[in-house]
């Protein structure tokens, strides 16, 4: 079944800010218990999950459950204190947005980040948003990201949070920086990184990065509000993390009853039809018209993904 | 023993689809296209319809192929036997996978 349609989504990415202005102990249980009752298979615990002191409690509601839980850490010293007490490994991610600033790259921190971690018994992966601020870094962070032996580096979609609001129209990449990208990230550079494994939520990007981009896995088009759903710091449910569109809050409702929502039923039909600035693609079959959440930000493409700069 | 599930595959019954499916079935309609059971494997999702997630859901290693068809036969009133020859080559296909233990 080529688009398949599911009555709760199966990943869920989840932000919980640090904690003096996250949501209560008994809150974050309440979500906890509902994406458990709302049969999720993954989860990314995002932002501070590690800073906060229920995050034992809520992996204790999820655990059971079988949830695939990934943590992210910007592996201050209150998150490395929270994976220290962690009581059983869970496959974690530091934030190279938080480790690495755009302006003055310090991989040594980074490193004493994985080192820290690892000594732990974990064995930390990392995550960039990249931000235009980040491309001319992403280079040097692959090949590093190789050198360490990192088990995974995701490059995630672009959660539209008040991590990234500021600047953020300068900070969204374009079609004119993927052409910059490809220029800088040769076919041998591309060869050269095969062995690191990548999960790449962009389709421009992963052709860029695969190294193989005939050999696409099975692709259906945008999940939002399918298989892919956001919790924002409140609570809020959200197609994706891209998307800044509320079915509901997940304080007051269920899963399955957001899912049924009038809403959300709209989100997908206006995914299922083809943006305007697709009309005569002949890739459409392939795209789908790519991210539709972040397309919405700029009318000039009329509805295309914004790494894409004309139907092909 | 019968077939069994692998333990490594994340799977669910997707319950307002299969209600969906089965008011079709009884309408006549041709439901074959609605996924009610999602699992994930090797990172891919993939879904099952109604039919073969009926049978998914048999292969707990407590019903046999015989068993399983009987179960079939009596949910869609079918003659157990003329099951038999699908729901082998349908668990073949999943053996074949990789989702469903070597007997």
């Amino acid at each position: 079944m080529s688009n398949p349609q599911v009555d709760t989504p199966l990943r869920v990415h989840w932000f919980i800010p640090p904690a003096a202005v996250a949501l209560s102990p008994e809150k974050l249980r309440l979500i906890a218990t509902r994406l458990v009752s709302g049969g999720v298979f993954e989860l990314l615990l995002d932002g501070y999950p590690l800073a906060h002191d229920a995050l034992g409690d809520v992996l204790s509601i999820l655990r059971p459950a079988g949830i695939r839980i990934t943590l992210v850490s910007g592996a201050s010293s209150s998150e490395t204190a929270g994976a220290s007490r962690l009581d059983a490994p869970i496959p974690l991610l530091l934030d190279l947005n938080r480790l690495v600033t755009a302006q003055a790259p310090n991989l040594s921190l980074s490193a004493k980040a994985l080192e820290a971690h690892r000594s732990l018994g974990l064995d930390p992966g990392l995550v960039l948003c990249l931000l235009r601020p980040w491309l001319p870094l992403l280079r040097p962070l692959l090949s590093w990201a190789l050198e360490q032996q990192v088990p995974l580096f995701k490059l995630p979609n672009i959660p539209l949070d008040a991590r990234f609001r500021h600047d953020f129209e300068q900070q969204i990449c374009r079609a004119s920086d993927l052409g910059q990208l490809r220029s800088e990230l040769d076919s041998e550079f591309v060869r050269s990184i095969a062995d690191l494994k990548m999960q790449i939520h962009d389709l421009f990007l992963w052709e860029l990065l695969s190294g193989q981009p005939d050999n696409r896995m099975e692709y259906s088009g945008c999940q939002a509000a399918n298989t892919l759903a956001y919790i924002d710091a409140q609570g809020n449910v959200h197609p994706c993390a891209s998307w800044p569109l509320s079915f509901g809050s997940l304080l007051q409702q269920s899963l399955p009853e957001l899912w049924s929502s009038a809403l959300r039923e709209q989100c997908r039909q206006y995914i299922a039809q083809p943006p305007k600035g697709c009309h005569g693609c002949a890739d459409w079959g392939i795209c789908f018209g790519g991210c539709r959440g972040l397309s919405q930000l700029h009318t000039s493409q009329s509805g295309r993904d914004l790494w894409c700069d004309a139907p092909r | 023993m019968g077939p069994k599930r692998h333990t490594d595959i994340f799977w669910r019954v997707e319950k307002q689809r299969e209600t969906q499916a089965l008011e079709g079935v009884e309408r006549g309609d041709d439901c074959s296209e609605i996924g009610t059971v999602t699992l994930i494997s090797g990172g891919q999702m993939h879904q099952l319809n109604l039919i073969g997630g009926m049978i998914w859901n048999l292969c707990d290693g407590q019903h046999s192929i015989e068993e399983i068809s009987s179960e079939l036969a009596l949910e869609f009133e079918a003659d157990s036997e003329e099951l038999i020859d699908d729901v082998r080559g349908f668990v073949s296909d999943l053996q074949a996978r990789g989702w469903i233990d070597d007997e």
